[in-house]
């Protein structure tokens, strides 16, 4: 049953703190606890809540609440303002409506796209799933793109081969025409309106309510709107918040993508996994970030240096401009780093186009042109456009197992699963993108384990249980924490750090990555977030205070920067995305394994914990570990 | 004496919304590829114009609501909608005459306009809101 109680909470926080004593964790803000200012709470109590209501947040929200639980749906912004809405390839499925195929020569690519790295039991969930899952959000109503007799139209995708990589190319890749995100994205939503949802917009979730013996028992959130804090109460929490592309000078995500359920996790004293795993796409706009797509270079567009040199003739001789993406970023990023940027700072490239005739650029290439006149200020015939690579897509986050259930390190048990806590989407790390995400995987990612959580959910749990009271002093400290960031007087506003962090990220931990640029990137980042202390936030208000938003944004981001410098830096082998110059093979004896950082008194601890070689059952058998030659 | 806004007020809000929008975006820019500037102040005006509209809605329920005596606000919010803070929690008057509420009416408008889903939504129209307050809420 749905309940709401207002009360004021008065007096000086407790000292105790809300974290779990029993996974070893030691809590530290880097404010102390002080005297609260009068802060208004409100209680609710739910049997699950779901905090983001991206594609990944209302799948699970539409699952709960089919399966009869009371569900809240806690987001910062309008459910059709998620970075779902952008996506565009489609969402992998072996449907075999263009051609045979099976789920099995799906999980094939899916385990070798992520060079090994992935959980091949938790990749065969999804891939076996997949199929399922596409045919229920048909039956919700998402408009497909159709073949001539009437069958979900399928595209190839890269990577996606048939029959364990011998039978050619595979076509399964389901679209809605070019913006299948958008269509997911109000999908989902439509059938999120039919269900007993309450949905909390514009909330920010501001930490987990972590029980004293390591429960998750909720959230507290900030209403942006009238500044009243929120502890809902929930037998089971579902993360969905996205990724943290913003931690970069250069992403293609949307600004709300900032890493809030990760940072949640890492303050709770549960490991982050992966998250050196972060891949780039080459030609983003520079200081907007937004893509420039291969159909650029694929009509002839020529990247230059500083010098006016058509540089990737030195990288790659005979594929040149059009070799594939980490190759364009790499050389790239070294032309840079050799001084031969372009730009006041000479940190970027520039992209030709000028050199095609106009008829070209405005018959087959109007997007970017349009593109590149609005966010670069370029008219394209004339000009080149400054561009860098950029992150679009971070493999890693916050770790768990096929049923989206949240684990972690205990003990002598990599995998113990933290009661009543789960993730789904780009925020979680399942592992089904190991090192490198196959293309069109990531709306499969969201739909399928947004689904598993809600699956899991209705497994071991029944609508209308009795929970355990919350603990007296839960969300205090995180009460503290507010005030004290609320009242920040230092000399440091919140976008000059954020810069800072941006260009240390992008100069140390994109695509070129070595022992010397990765040791710098730690100290970098390091006195960063020492800077975050003299942090000043202007604006003392609760009411749509975006100042105040913007400031809890960047520690969140802060902390996914920290762990994801270290992470690399630790990694002495090149893999997937994480492509290391001095460290040129991958070492399966040494490295087959996931790194898991821990956020501990303002410091990064880093543990590792196997991959899952084993597949769930005799369905398909486990693929050993091969050389990834493409 | 304090203000609130009135529907002739919403209205010059809706209207003026075309003409603050063009000028500000087109500013932005100016001697740029004129085909897509244009088309991306059709999609800027189509959306902001959806929010006015929205704000023009909820003055206008609200109106509704005092002559509703026999259905408690609470009730019939929570019957009607799932979306809690836009029924249980808002403050449906907007003054534009106090200051703060000004201030809170601003803020609420950049956050919103950044934070539109697609990095090119959030570029173009938080900037244009973030540039052009001042012409825009008076």
């Amino acid at each position: 049953m749905w309940r709401c109680i207002a009360r004021g909470l008065r007096g000086p926080a407790s000292t105790r703190s809300t974290s779990n004593h029993s996974l070893g964790s030691q809590l530290s803000r880097f404010f102390s606890s002080g005297a609260n200012s009068s802060y208004t709470v409100v209680d609710h109590t739910y049997d699950a809540v779901v905090v983001g209501a991206g594609g990944a947040g209302l799948r699970a929200a539409i699952g709960l609440s089919e399966h009869g639980f009371n569900t809240a749906c806690i987001t910062k912004l309008f459910p059709t303002r998620s970075h779902t809405v952008a996506a565009q390839g489609g969402i992998n499925a072996a449907l075999g409506n263009m051609t045979e195929d099976d789920w099995r020569w799906h999980m094939y690519d899916t385990v070798k796209g992520s060079d090994w790295l992935g959980d091949q039991d938790a990749i065969q969930y999804m891939c076996r799933e997949a199929p399922k899952a596409v045919i229920e959000l048909e039956n919700y109503g998402l408009p497909f793109s159709r073949t001539e007799d009437g069958k979900i139209y399928q595209r190839a995708f890269g990577g996606q081969s048939l029959n364990y990589g011998k039978g050619g190319q595979a076509y399964r890749c389901a679209c809605a025409a070019d913006r299948t995100g958008h269509a997911l994205l109000h999908t989902l939503y439509g059938q999120a309106m039919r269900h007993n949802t309450q949905f909390f917009v514009e909330y920010f979730a501001l930490d987990l309510v972590m029980n004293s013996d390591g429960t998750c028992q909720g959230v507290i959130a900030l209403n942006m709107e009238d500044g009243t804090l929120h502890r809902f109460k929930a037998a089971s929490t579902i993360l969905a918040t996205g990724g943290y592309g913003r931690a970069y000078f250069s992403a293609t995500s949307a600004h709300t993508c900032t890493g809030d359920g990760n940072a949640m996790v890492a303050r709770a004293g549960i490991p982050l996994e992966d998250l050196e795993f972060v891949q780039f796409h080459p030609t983003g706009i520079y200081g907007a970030g937004c893509l420039i797509t291969e159909g650029s270079r694929g009509e002839g567009g020529i990247l230059r240096n500083s010098e006016g040199e058509r540089f990737m003739e030195r990288y790659a001789p005979t594929a040149k401009d059009l070799a594939s993406r980490d190759v364009v970023s790499r050389a790239m990023t070294m032309e840079i780093r050799e001084g031969r940027g372009v730009g006041p700072l000479k940190d970027h490239i520039y992209l030709h186009l000028n050199h095609l005739p106009p008829d070209v650029l405005k018959e087959r290439l109007p997007g970017i042109s349009e593109t590149a006149a609005i966010f670069a200020g370029v008219d394209v015939t004339k000009e080149p456009i400054p561009v860098l690579p950029t992150v679009h897509y971070n493999m890693g986050g916050i770790p768990t197992n096929h049923y989206g259930e949240v684990v972690t390190i205990k003990g002598d048990n990599p995998d113990a699963v933290v009661p009543g806590l789960m993730a789904a989407g780009e925020t979680a790390c399942a592992s089904v993108h190991g090192a490198n995400r196959l293309g069109a995987n990531s709306l499969l990612d969201i739909v399928v384990f947004g689904r598993a959580c809600a699956n899991r959910v209705a497994e071991i749990r029944r609508p209308g249980e009795k929970q355990k009271p919350l603990e007296k002093d839960a969300g205090q400290r995180t009460i503290a924490w507010l005030d004290k960031l609320r009242n920040s007087n230092g000399s440091l506003p919140t976008s000059q750090i954020r810069l800072n962090m941006q260009r240390v990220m992008q100069t140390n931990a994109a695509v070129f990555r070595t022992q010397e640029t990765l040791e710098e990137g730690c100290q970098l980042i390091d006195k960063t977030w020492e800077s975050f202390h003299d942090v000043q936030v202007k604006d003392r208000s609760l009411i749509w205070n975006s100042d105040l938003i913007e400031t809890i944004e960047l520690e969140n981001l802060l902390i996914n920067a920290c762990i994801t410098m270290y992470s690399a830096e630790a990694r002495k082998e090149s893999r997937g995305a994480h492509a290391r110059e001095d460290f040129k093979v991958r070492d399966d004896g040494s490295w087959m394994k996931h790194t898991v950082g821990f956020w501990e008194n303002e410091k990064v601890r880093l543990d590792y914990r196997p991959v899952h070689l084993n597949v769930l059952d005799d369905e398909v058998e486990s693929f050993p570990p091969k050389a990834r030659v493409y | 004496m304090t203000s609130v806004v009135t529907f002739n007020t919403c209205r010059k809000l809706v209207m003026d919304i075309p003409s603050i929008a063009s000028s500000c975006l087109w500013a932005l820019c100016i001697n740029r590829n004129p085909n897509g500037a244009l088309q991306s102040c059709l999609m800027v005006l189509a959306s902001f114009r959806n929010a006015a509209i929205n704000v023009f809605k909820v003055i206008n329920s609200k109106k509704s609501h005092q002559h509703c005596f026999h259905k408690p606000p609470s009730h019939s919010q929570v019957r009607f909608t799932p979306f809690s803070s836009h029924t249980q929690n808002q403050a449906l008057e907007i003054d534009l005459s106090n200051e703060e509420s000004k201030r809170h009416l601003f803020n609420q408008l950049l956050y919103r306009s950044k934070q539109r889903g697609f990095l090119e939504l959030d570029l173009v129209l938080g900037k244009w809101v973030e540039t052009g307050q001042h012409s825009l809420l008076g």
